[in-house]
């Protein structure tokens, strides 16, 4: 049983009162689909109180540690909480740009409401320690972001991301499914921690079958992040969905596809089989530089913007293929995360301004906004110069930390400084277009130079994404905390698995719960030693 | 003792201090669109705040406590950022936000008119946050954020006129030396004031590092804790080279030999700016630097760092003989009191410099911080005062002024009252008093080459003298000029200067005569606190000193312990000796020619060898002509030469194949992406399928 | 246990009939069909192993599974409905208006 005021349950009333109630109230007002401005602000409100709700009981305490995995369907810990943060700060930057954006828009209230309730499933992701209970967080996350791609109805290229979206997205469900029988076939289980439990005291010759869930699972998952091969709806999908929607698929659910992968795979993989990070480390790779290299040859910002974050996705990647090594590599990426969420909404959300003034996404019609958009110009240049890693900016410590987890673990994996250079290069390759959107803003000059009116809520919300990439970039000691706070301590495993295991040679030191990163790194290569005397 | 961890009781208002102005940095823009005197009243009120939290510390100087409040910065490299308030840097706080305030107010009155303002008060208050970072940082990782700050502040606002209208150039136009031009535009003041403080500031960056790289740490404090790395460094020989390129920052940014010629050429910048940052605070900078770095060097090494504390006493000196020289020559009365900046700048880094070849560190370093706080007071005064006549008569040349004594009554008085302490006259002023005890630190050191150092800087007061005379007299006395008869023709008559012009350097000139009168008794409790101050943090005290100095392993040959001089009055008979000459010297030959005009000064062009010199000072002893053929004209021919027959072959050549190589990869890889979503499902099926085959094998 | 052997059997190979479909279809709604196969094919899945390992959780699962695959269906179509509105047809491989 979950407690009912567990920050999960709260959040998901607030936000579910009111992402139901809005379509209630439209229905009853006289004049259908003209109160933009009304909704917007109830969702806004709605969304403020969700994060407020999850920083109180974080401060407060009454959040438990990050933890593995737990006994119910829901674990209110850390973990879940930073998630709920950084997910639920790209929520309320969308809302907000939408005050703008949807002007003049059909349907506000369905838009409104739909957002609300795709956040819910993005908050309980975090927080599942069912695979049951994850599997309906995302889908509810996802089935209103089909919807919302699909929301410009007279516009045949939202239409078409939608199409692209949903067949990808529908196909990554069933799989899901597919992957959680097997799963819960081999172990008789769908807890998460149960299933880890199983998975580790398998017989032999359902291993290979063990393998195969999670390679389905990051299928599953992959597709949502934008791993490669699983990328290719992206760049598609969120060129075509209006602008706003595209911030909340490459900030919101793409890190939901992270938490997701992390309680998942990577749990999952430490128990089946070592050699899965070099596996994870070749996917990062190919991510990177597919995702850098055909950014450099786009005309149209939001589709460089996508291509780009394909490009980040990789390297987040690399602290997850790196997990077992080094306790900055899970800590790094977490950072990354929430640096990432706020990077990459200004940048669309950005990109959603000029639509609003400008009406086109071209890069032509970015020429000369450094004159006539100040403010949107300035959000998206340090945006961009976070996304590529320049101090002292936000992006270049979360770039720090994975790249330096990567060379530490250089004396335990012999190829894990390769994906520090394959990061360093690539970082320096996407310079290169970022680079060039800055000079189109700032110094070439369009046809037209007046002045533009900047539509002021989006410019609000920029200029609280500034001061996040600025303020934080200077001091990040607090957020760099806050993610290392949230990394699930592996220590847990290692006493799961000397509970039952029998037939191992190696005496496994069980790792004290004590939540200190150098006991979880013991125990972390007391698992790795389990398993390579694990006889298969 | 007070320590502080963290952001408790009177904590926030150290580190309120510097972080106000930058607020206020960052909002002028918006409150410039509330209006104009919205704005100019923000920018004080800032600087205000600034200086109220800054007085609030004080009582923490006459209790010879301190406030350290630090937070987490860089966990990575275990840095913390932090901010200091001890006895120095609270003095030097207080005298740098207050004279900032002040110049602000004149600056509201001065700027009163121009275009631009939003951005010269942007780089104003980012200035004076920087500058009190550069005081109140407790780290020197900090403190380098703080440097580069005024570093950029100043070039921005000495290029401030970036239009480059003839009459914000510097120098005579025309006027050559050795074949480079002696005259400057703003745009290129500033280049230059930037580019040769940069060489400064790498030269201390390199310090820093190597400081670093042994120790682990950038904060004072902890340096002062663990001493191993200074001993370390100094069995490799490390620690004096450190020390001396640390001192190389304060080189560059306080103007002094061989890094002075920015601060002649900075004068094109508003004469408020010139106030501010080339009188009272930036240049000042490097003397704090050193006053930093001089107690913790010492309590580390003592006389083993006579190399290091040689080296800045004789900087110092040089360049207070070098720049009064040249003073002594130039028509322009800004440039005059430029020299003069540098000058005095020399006896402070002199004084410090002395207080480590000395057993009794207190005295030296006390001369050198007390002849920095009245510098800063004068100094500024006679800048404010120094603008408001080149409003006036709308002209930088002394020559084109003359007689402004009868139209220009208050700015006349008080300009000559901060002259006087400039030159230190006897007993009234605040000048004499510093200069005297700078006097007294030399000649009571046991350094065995004082006396050396105590002539040059003797005739260095006498030169001082002299060309205060020389400025008064030329600006303030004498018949009218041609220029100015000009004006009174078309109709611009001179006049006094409003009052919120006047009145922030009379406070200063009238101050600095107030505390002058009781410049003894102020000398005195300046030094017995910062003895204390010595004593207490750095374990400094005359018996210490006395004690490793009859210790055969840390003794030295050039420094002995010197025999007490029976003081007269207090005062040591030889110091106050001369520094009563010097004036009078000095004044009498200055008076003589410029205010009584007994002797006319063009006799110095008929004589061929007075006329040698004059043009030899007067063209900088050749040195800016030097540095120029030397790091720049020189350097670029060559450059040239590379650049034709490497750079462009075969850079061109690389960059062509590699653009080429770069945009295939990325065409092959847009051409994947067919938009055709039979396509992409294939894939994604495929890729399945090689990720079950990566795991299972 | 044979009989688990069978069920997973042929959902295995109603996955790889749905796959196939998948890739190979271009009407929009024939793709539908085929992803509702695979979501088939896993809910005969998880009932199977449900039933070999006696404990309901499988069972349920798959009834959620049912529900949502349900309320996807009903969204994909919708969009599937203004896709004929625009473009008067759903030939999938004819939008491809975004490339590159």
């Amino acid at each position: 049983m979950v407690d009912f005021f567990s920050t999960p349950l709260l959040v998901t009333v607030v936000l579910g009162s009111v992402g139901l109630g809005i379509p209630v109230i439209d229905a009853l007002k006289k004049e259908r689909g003209s109160n933009n401005k009304l909704y917007s602000a109830i969702a806004f409100g709605a969304l403020i109180i969700a994060i407020g709700i999850v920083i109180f009981r974080v401060l407060s305490g009454a959040v438990m540690p990050a933890a593995a995995f737990g006994p119910g369907v829901l674990s209110d810990d850390l973990f879940g909480s930073f998630f709920a943060v950084a997910l639920l700060i790209v929520s309320i930057m969308v809302t907000a740009a939408s005050w703008d954006y949807m002007k003049g828009r059909a349907n506000p209230a369905a838009y409104y409401s739909l957002i609300l309730l795709s956040s819910i499933g993005m908050v309980l992701i975090g927080y599942s320690t069912d695979l049951v209970m994850l599997f309906v967080a995302w889908e509810l996350m996802s089935l209103p972001t089909y919807a919302l791609a699909a929301f410009s109805k007279r516009d045949p290229i939202s239409n078409e991301a939608a199409i692209k979206y949903f067949m990808f997205g529908a196909l990554s469900s069933a799989i899901l499914v597919f992957a959680i029988g097997l799963v819960y076939g081999i172990t008789g289980t769908t807890n998460i921690g149960g299933a880890i439990q199983g998975l580790a005291h398998l017989q032999k010759d359902l291993i290979p079958v063990g393998l195969l869930a999670i390679a389905l699972f990051i299928a599953g998952f992959g597709f949502k992040i934008g791993l490669v091969p699983f990328h290719m709806w992206l760049p598609d999908a969120y060129e075509g969905a209006p602008t706003t929607i595209g911030a909340l698929l490459a900030a919101g659910t793409k890190k939901a596809g992270f938490a997701a992968a992390l309680r998942v795979i990577v749990l999952g993989m430490f128990v089946l089989h070592p050699d899965w990070t070099f596996t994870l480390a070749v996917i990062a790779i190919f991510t990177m530089t597919l995702g850098n290299f055909a950014a450099l040859v786009q005309k149209s910002v939001p589709r460089i913007l996508a291509y780009s974050s394909i490009a980040q996705a990789g390297y987040i990647l690399i602290g997850f293929a790196l997990a077992p090594y080094s306790n900055q590599a899970l800590t790094g990426s977490l950072f990354y995360i929430i640096n990432h969420a706020v990077m990459k909404s200004a940048g669309f959300l950005a990109a959603a301004a000029v639509a609003t003034a400008l009406a086109g996404y071209s890069l032509e019609r970015y020429r000369g906004l450094g004159h006539r958009m100040p403010i949107t110009a300035i959000a998206l240049s340090i945006s961009l110069l976070s996304l590529a890693g320049v101090p002292p900016l936000v992006g270049f410590w979360s770039k720090l930390v994975v790249f330096g987890a990567a060379i530490n673990s250089g004396s335990i994996v012999a190829w894990a400084p390769y994906l520090a250079i394959a990061g360093l290069l690539n970082s320096a390759l996407s310079l290169g277009y970022y680079a060039w959107i800055i000079k189109k803003m700032y110094m070439e000059q369009g046809p037209d130079m007046t002045k533009v009116k900047e539509p002021r809520a989006i410019a609000a919300v920029l200029i609280f994404a500034i001061i996040f990439m600025v303020g934080f970039g200077i001091w990040y000691a607090p957020v760099l905390e806050f993610a290392s706070k949230a990394v699930p301590h592996f220590g847990n495993i290692a006493s799961v698995i000397s509970n039952g295991s029998s037939s191992t040679s190696h005496p496994v030191k069980p790792a004290s719960v004590a939540s200190s990163n150098s006991s979880s790194a013991t125990g972390v290569r007391a698992i790795a030693v389990v398993v390579r005397s694990h006889p298969r | 003792m007070v320590e502080i961890t963290g952001f408790g009781g009177i904590a926030v208002n150290v580190w309120l201090v510097w972080i106000l102005p930058f607020i206020g940095a960052a909002i002028i823009a918006g409150v410039a669109r509330a209006g104009i005197k919205i704005r100019d009243y923000t920018a004080v009120g800032f600087a205000l705040a600034s200086a109220v939290s800054a007085t609030t510390l004080i009582p923490l100087a006459f209790s010879n406590s301190e406030v350290h409040s630090q937070v987490n910065w860089i966990a990575v490299l275990h840095l913390k950022a932090g901010v200091l308030g001890d006895p120095l840097s609270v003095i030097m706080a207080n005298l740098v936000a207050w004279i900032s305030f002040l110049i602000f107010v004149y600056s509201t009155g001065y700027m009163h008119g121009e275009r631009d303002l939003t951005r010269y008060w942007f780089f104003m208050l980012f200035f004076i946050g920087s500058m009190q970072l550069v005081v109140l940082s407790d780290n020197l990782l900090m403190l380098f954020f703080g440097w580069e700050g005024v570093g950029l502040a100043s070039y921005a606002l000495v290029g401030f006129w970036y239009t480059d209208r003839k009459k914000d150039f510097v120098g005579t136009e025309g006027h050559r030396a050795g074949g480079i031009a002696m005259w400057a535009s703003p745009s290129h003041a500033g280049a230059k004031a930037f580019i040769m403080t940069k060489a400064g500031d790498t030269m201390m960056l390199a310090g820093m590092f190597l400081i670093f790289a042994y120790s682990g740490t950038f904060g004072f404090k902890e340096l002062l804790q663990n001493q191993g790395w200074a001993v370390q460094m100094a069995h490799q020989n490390l620690l004096v080279p450190a020390a001396i390129l640390l001192f190389g920052g304060a080189i560059g940014k306080s103007a002094q030999f061989p890094l002075n010629e920015w601060l002649l050429e900075a004068m094109t910048g508003p004469a408020s700016v010139s106030a501010l940052i080339h009188a009272a605070t930036m240049v000042k900078a490097g003397v704090f630097l050193v006053a930093r770095i001089a107690p913790l060097f010492f309590a580390l090494a003592a006389f083993g760092m006579t190399q290091f504390f040689e080296v800045v006493a004789w900087v110092g000196a040089i360049t207070a003989f070098l720049l009064a020289s040249q003073a002594i020559a130039n028509p322009e009365i800004k440039k005059v009191l430029a020299y003069s900046t540098g000058s005095q700048i020399g006896y402070m880094m002199m004084a410090i410099g002395i207080a480590g070849l000395s057993t009794n560190f207190a005295e030296g370093y006390t001369a050198g911080f007390f002849q920095l706080i009245s510098h800063a007071m004068f100094k500024a005064a006679l800048f404010m005062g120094a603008g408001a006549l080149l409003h006036v008569v709308g002209s930088r040349f002394m020559t084109d002024m003359g007689g402004m004594r009868k139209y220009m009554r208050k700015t006349y008085i008080f300009m000559f009252l901060a002259a006087m302490s400039l030159a230190a006259a006897p007993l009234i002023t605040l000048g004499f008093w510093s200069k005297d005890a700078i006097f007294a630190a030399v000649l009571g050191s046991g350094y065995v080459h004082s006396l050396p150092l105590f002539i040059m800087a003797f005739v260095v007061a006498i030169m001082t003298a002299f060309y205060t005379f020389r400025m008064i007299g030329m600006s303030f006395f004498g018949k009218k000029s041609p220029h100015l008869e000009e004006l009174e023709k078309t109709g611009h008559h001179p006049h006094e200067v409003r009052p919120i012009v006047w009145v922030p350097f009379a406070i200063l000139a009238v101050a600095t005569i107030a505390i002058g009168v009781v410049g003894f008794a102020f000398g005195a409790q300046l030094q017995h606190i910062f003895a204390d101050y010595l004593a207490k943090y750095f374990g400094i005290t005359q018996q210490k000193q006395l004690q490793l100095l009859q210790n055969p392993a840390t003794t030295t040959q050039l420094v002995k312990p010197h025999t007490d001089t029976k003081l007269f009055l207090g005062l040591n008979p030889y110091a106050a000796a001369a520094s009563f000459g010097a004036f009078a010297i000095g004044g009498f030959l200055g008076y003589m020619f410029y205010i009584a005009r007994k002797i006319d000064p063009q006799i110095i062009s008929k004589n061929i060898v007075t006329r040698g010199i004059w043009k030899f000072l007067y063209n900088r002893w050749y040195l800016n002509s030097a540095l120029y053929w030397g790091a720049v004209i020189g350097p670029v021919a060559i450059y040239r030469i590379i650049w034709r027959y490497f750079e462009f072959t075969v850079m061109e050549g690389i960059s062509h194949a590699f653009e080429f190589s770069m945009a295939s990869f990325s065409r092959v890889v847009k051409a994947g992406q067919t938009g055709i979503t039979q396509t992409y499902l294939f894939v994604f099926g495929v890729g399945i399928m090689i990720i079950i085959m990566l795991l299972l094998l | 246990m044979n009989e688990l052997i069978d069920f997973v059997t042929v959902a295995v190979v109603l996955f790889a009939i749905g796959i196939y479909g998948l890739v190979v279809k271009r009407n929009a709604i024939r793709m539908i069909f085929s992803i509702e196969i695979i979501a088939n094919a896993a809910n005969l899945n998880l009932i199977a192993f449900s039933r070999n390992l006696h404990n309901p959780q499988g069972q349920m699962f798959a009834l959620f599974s049912i529900a949502i695959a349900a309320a996807e269906v009903a969204v994909g179509l919708g969009i599937i409905i203004i896709a004929y509105r625009l473009y008067k047809e759903i030939d999938v491989e004819e939008f491809r208006s975004m490339k590159g």
